[in-house]
């Protein structure tokens, strides 16, 4: 038979010649057939005419052939070229492996960088979306809003909702489609047929409306109604996913059972899903607020309130609606508090409705924190790149002669780009796979023990966003590592040819000029890292150093909750605290013990109240200044080693009277302009306008209350006793014990634990075990903070040098024969290597330029966080720069040093 | 090129026997153990060899050839015949080699058991 016609078999089957289509193959291959068997029949003897009409006969049915085989043959090539793209692919993939393998030092170094910068990148946009991004996990959340206060007059913004005003909107307001109130406190819990002792647990009181308002529906049972949630509504509760799950594991006869909270014996109606975590994502139990409307407690403004706005309503509609409606509260309500008028409020106070965008209200706090991570990670990201693209760049350089030769052999352009895109991609996609099995084990890692105090913390995970955006970076890195060493590879073929050598052509030196630019950019970013994150150290020593006011060392603490159900009267609660105050002062490794209401540091307990000095005038007609009102008990300043500075302590706690009282140096300074304190002692003041008179009988030292950061707050103790009329202020019933211990505080907890169980063991205790947990605890945002930017400025340095060290060195290699020359002519190698690492360091402060502009638009981000130190605090900036320049010297002497030890004459003869 | 004024179904005038399903790739692969050939080639290798006993619709056997060829049983590419046209040859493949030994096997196996019941002299109960 006949040979192959084409050269390359197989190559028809690749490349479709231009004008041959399938089924003009298929018509010649019929054609040829039928003309065969014409030729063989005239052979034999028929005529020509009847021959044709015989071999067409013999064939069958030529027309629907033709359609058949060519369908055939259609399927047959699509399958081809599916499988070709595939086995073309898989061979890139396999070659671009070999070619990562051969150098082994660029794959880990450009694959770490990746991981690196894109782990950081992942991570931190899934904290983004999870907490800031996705909308809550409410109905239509975009239309709820937190209705708030500004007190012009008293210089307080954003104050929380009065019982009052709300029932006065509620009832109204015209742009509110709904609205709820709530207050989350702890509560004791207390299963009665469960076995497990009884527990402290966050439990939101809430109006019936809020989960119309929300939109959310119980997973298990019914959320609870109108009914119940009035004075003397039916006791009922309803408990979160999280608790049902792990108290009752997951009972599915839960509903009707009962629970008792606080001493009250309440059914339990309702289970939640696990998506709702509100207000907090500790929040356990919903009970009804069951307020009273006609007299609502004399709460001021302690409830918060959230409103589903109206279709179509604005903010500011909603924010101008309320203001209007406002003033009629004092038309339904006679009294604010007890002794101050609806009328004196809303003149004296001035208050003006504030609304709020519900997503502000539950991440506002966290959002600029955030935003700043999110910063540094995007900065890291552009680091890592330029690197890799650095690196790249280098080893594409050292492929030159490896391309110029492949393309000199035939290898076409495209050829060896896609060679290049293949490489690119294969280190991408591997980084990219690996760095999101970093960013999920970050995440689960950040989840599970970052700062208790983020909201939504519980929501941020590897969702579906995160892997498109996982796939977005990944995407963005490759085409980084792709176009730069293809742009390379165009300049390349004008100016390299197989002989050239790195003698350095203008295409070679404007390459390095390229790379300095983005070791220079690098070294910017660097430097924005370092000094931010020496700013947050510099805060976070200032604020370990501040003056607390106490001594937190060897502080045990242990909180209780007397429930009203099992202690009604004041002298429940005081005899009980006398007991436990004795017998923990009783025990070995205790030498001071006393009770308090609220802890320095810790915001349970919070109770901020003006108070009326005696014979002060000027408050007759405006608000005295919010004084901290803190109930205390036992030896609780000797304690907490809180300084007397004038008067005496309280007694024993059995002997406490009522009517005495203890002021901080700040009011006394306050009120009685003496800061010894001195002429305060023996003055009178009372708690409202209508209370009886409480006598200061000493004075004692300001402490750093509320958080280290700020200033500490003016405050009045009050003995833990009973009150000589209804008016006064009780005795607490939400109390901290502290106790001095000689030893360790973890072990004295247990003991303190022991004996209030003896006491009462229905009690459950909760809280931080000591005050160096509460100081540690006040302090993990920023340390948390300064940490993610502390590890990613090291990154980054590290980066910096490595990248710089590149450039450097590459310089080097292309100015050898130079140096060799100089050297030849008698330079003396130091000033060789001086001049390099000048030419380094030049470098590096440009980009150390370049970093301080971006740093100055940086520090807006990191306001919230810097403590007592100014955004260009010198001492940081010159520590920062100081650091930068240091690297960079070292990773330009490297090469330098190189350089200045060649021998000359086998430089000169390389080339 | 197309084929003008051709009517369908034409029979030749003394029937062939019907092949048996399936025999037809078997048929097509044995063909090309000897070297490539073309389409028409076959058709006439087997009308002669089978001394005209096996009729072979050249549709059908177009037909198997080319699903043959998209099983990857054989491969085919242009060359020039013994009077220098154009032709498509086709010739088996490793897979296409297999794939006869196979079938051959069954075939065979499947005729040997047809003759024995069509030659069996005695009735024996099972």
């Amino acid at each position: 038979m006949t040979r192959s016609e084409s050269r390359f078999p197989g190559l028809r089957r690749v490349v479709r010649l231009p004008g041959r289509s399938i089924q003009a193959d298929v018509d010649e291959e019929l054609a040829f057939h039928i003309e065969s068997r014409v030729h063989e029949l005239v052979r034999q003897g028929t005529s020509a005419s009847g021959a044709r009409r015989i071999a067409e006969a013999e064939f069958g049915d030529v027309r629907a052939s033709r359609r058949e085989l060519a369908a055939v043959d259609r399927h047959r090539r699509r399958r081809e070229r599916i499988a070709h793209v595939i086995e073309s692919i898989a061979q890139d993939g396999r070659y671009a492996v070999r070619a990562l393998l051969r150098t082994p030092a660029f794959t880990v170094a450009a694959a770490g960088t990746l991981i690196v910068g894109l782990a950081a990148t992942i991570s931190i946009f899934a904290v983004v979306n999870g907490i800031l991004l996705r909308p809550l996990p409410f109905e239509d959340p975009d239309r709820l809003v937190g209705i708030w206060h500004d007190l012009p007059r008293f210089g307080m913004n954003h104050v929380p909702q009065a019982p009052q005003l709300y029932f006065t909107y509620q009832s109204e307001a015209r742009a509110i489609a709904g609205m709820g109130m709530f207050r989350e406190r702890a509560t004791n819990v207390d299963d009665p047929n469960g076995s497990a002792a009884p527990s402290r647990l966050s439990t939101g009181f809430f109006t019936a409306t809020m989960f119309s308002v929300l939109g959310v529906h119980p997973a298990l049972g019914r959320w609870f109604t109108d009914d119940e949630d009035r004075p003397s509504g039916r006791p009922v509760v309803v408990i979160s996913y999280g608790m049902w799950r792990a108290q009752f594991g997951s009972d599915p006869s839960i509903i009707g059972r009962p629970l008792d909270v606080d001493g009250i014996r309440r059914e339990i109606v309702g289970v939640m899903p696990p998506s709702f975590r509100f207000p907090s994502a500790q929040t356990d139990l919903w009970i009804p607020l069951a307020m009273n409307r006609v007299s609502p407690p004399p709460s001021a403004y302690g409830y918060y309130s959230v409103a589903r706005l109206k279709p179509g309503v604005s903010v500011v509609d909603a924010q101008r609606d309320l203001a209007v409606v406002l003033p009629r509260v004092a038309e339904r309500y006679a009294t604010f508090v007890p002794g101050i008028t609806m009328r004196m409020m809303l003149d004296q106070l001035r208050p003006k409705p504030v609304l709020t965008s519900f997503r502000d209200d539950i991440t506002g706090g966290i959002a600029g924190t955030i935003w700043m991570l999110a910063a540094a990670g995007l900065l890291l990201l552009c680091v890592a790149c330029v690197n890799v693209a650095n690196l790249v760049l280098v080893r594409c350089d050292a492929r030159q002669r490896e391309f110029a030769v492949r393309e000199a052999l035939g290898a076409s352009r495209f050829r060896q780009m896609r060679q290049i895109a293949s490489e690119s991609v294969m280190l991408a996609a591997v980084s990219g796979a690996l760095a999101l099995g970093t960013a999920w084990l970050a995440i689960r890692t950040f989840v599970a023990h970052g700062p208790e105090e983020i909201p939504r913390l519980p929501e941020v995970s590897v969702d579906a966003a995160t892997l498109w955006f996982a796939l977005a970076v990944t995407s963005f890195a490759t085409i980084v590592c792709t176009l730069l060493p293809a742009l390379r590879l165009g300049r390349a073929r004008m100016s390299t040819s197989p002989s050239s050598s790195t003698r350095g052509g203008t295409a070679d030196r404007a390459q390095h000029r390229v790379r300095g630019v983005l070791v220079g950019t690098q070294i910017a970013f660097s430097l924005v890292m370092l000094a931010g994150s020496g700013l947050l150290l510099r805060s976070f020593e200032r604020l370990h150093s501040v003056r607390l006011g106490f001594d937190a060392e060897h502080v045990a603490t242990v909180w209780i909750a007397l429930p009203r159900a099992n202690y009604d009267r004041d002298s429940d609660v005081v005899r009980f605290m006398a007991n436990a105050l004795n017998g923990i002062g009783h025990l070995a490794g205790v030498s001071s013990v006393g009770v308090t209401s609220r802890l320095p540091l810790v915001a349970r307990g919070v109770n901020q109240n003006p108070v009326y000095p005696e014979g002060a005038s000027t408050y007759d007609t405006k608000l005295p200044p919010l004084q901290i009102l803190t109930s205390v008990g036992g030896d609780y300043f000797r304690t907490m080693r809180i300084p007397l500075i004038a008067g005496r302590l309280f007694d024993g706690m059995e002997h406490q009277r009522d009517g005495d009282a203890i002021i901080s140096r700040r009011t006394a300074l306050m009120f009685w302009g003496d800061s010894t304190g001195a002429a305060a002692v023996g003055k009178r003041f009372r708690t409202l306008p209508t209370d009886p008179w409480y006598t200061v009988t000493g004075v004692v030292g300001d402490t750093r209350d509320t958080t280290l950061a700020a200033a500490p707050s003016p405050t009045v103790y009050f003995p833990e006793a009973v009150p000589r009329n209804s008016a006064a202020v009780a005795p607490s019933r939400v109390m901290a014990i502290v106790a001095r211990t000689i030893g360790e505080p973890a072990s004295t907890v247990a003991d303190m634990r022991r004996i209030i169980r003896e006491l009462d063991p229905r009690l459950p205790t909760f809280g931080a075990e000591s005050m160096s947990d509460v100081m540690r605890a006040s302090t993990a945002r920023l340390a948390f903070v300064m940490l993610v930017l502390a590890v990613a400025a090291a990154v980054s340095l590290v980066l910096g040098a490595i990248g710089l060290y590149g450039v450097m060195a590459y310089a080097v290699t292309l100015r050898r024969r130079e140096i060799g020359i100089r050297l030849a002519l008698g330079a003396a190698p130091p000033r060789i290597v001086l001049a390099t690492t000048r030419q380094g360091l030049a470098l590096a402060s440009i980009g150390v330029a370049v970093g301080l502009a971006l740093f100055g638009a940086a520090t807006r981000l990191m306001r919230a966080l810097v403590f007592e130190v100014s955004a260009w605090d010198p001492a940081t900036l010159g520590a920062a720069i100081a650091i930068l320049l240091m690297a960079a010297a070292l990773a330009s002497w490297l090469p330098a040093r190189r350089a200045a030890n060649v021998n000359p004459a086998e430089t000169l003869r390389a080339d | 090129m197309l084929y003008p004024g051709v009517h369908p179904g034409g029979r030749m005038r003394k029937e062939p026997e019907e092949l048996i399903r399936g025999t037809l790739d078997a048929l097509i692969l044995k063909t090309l153990t000897w070297g490539s050939r073309h389409g028409y080639g076959i058709a006439r290798w087997i009308k002669e060899t089978s001394g005209d006993a096996l009729a072979v619709e050249d549709r059908a056997l177009y037909l198997a050839l080319h699903r043959l060829e998209d099983r990857g049983l054989v491969e085919s590419d242009w060359g020039y015949s013994e009077n220098n046209r154009r032709a498509k040859y086709y010739q088996l493949t490793a897979r296409g080699r297999a794939e006869l030994r196979v079938e051959s096997n069954r075939l065979s196996r499947y005729a040997d058991g047809l003759f024995r019941v069509l030659n069996a002299t005695r009735w024996e109960a099972p």
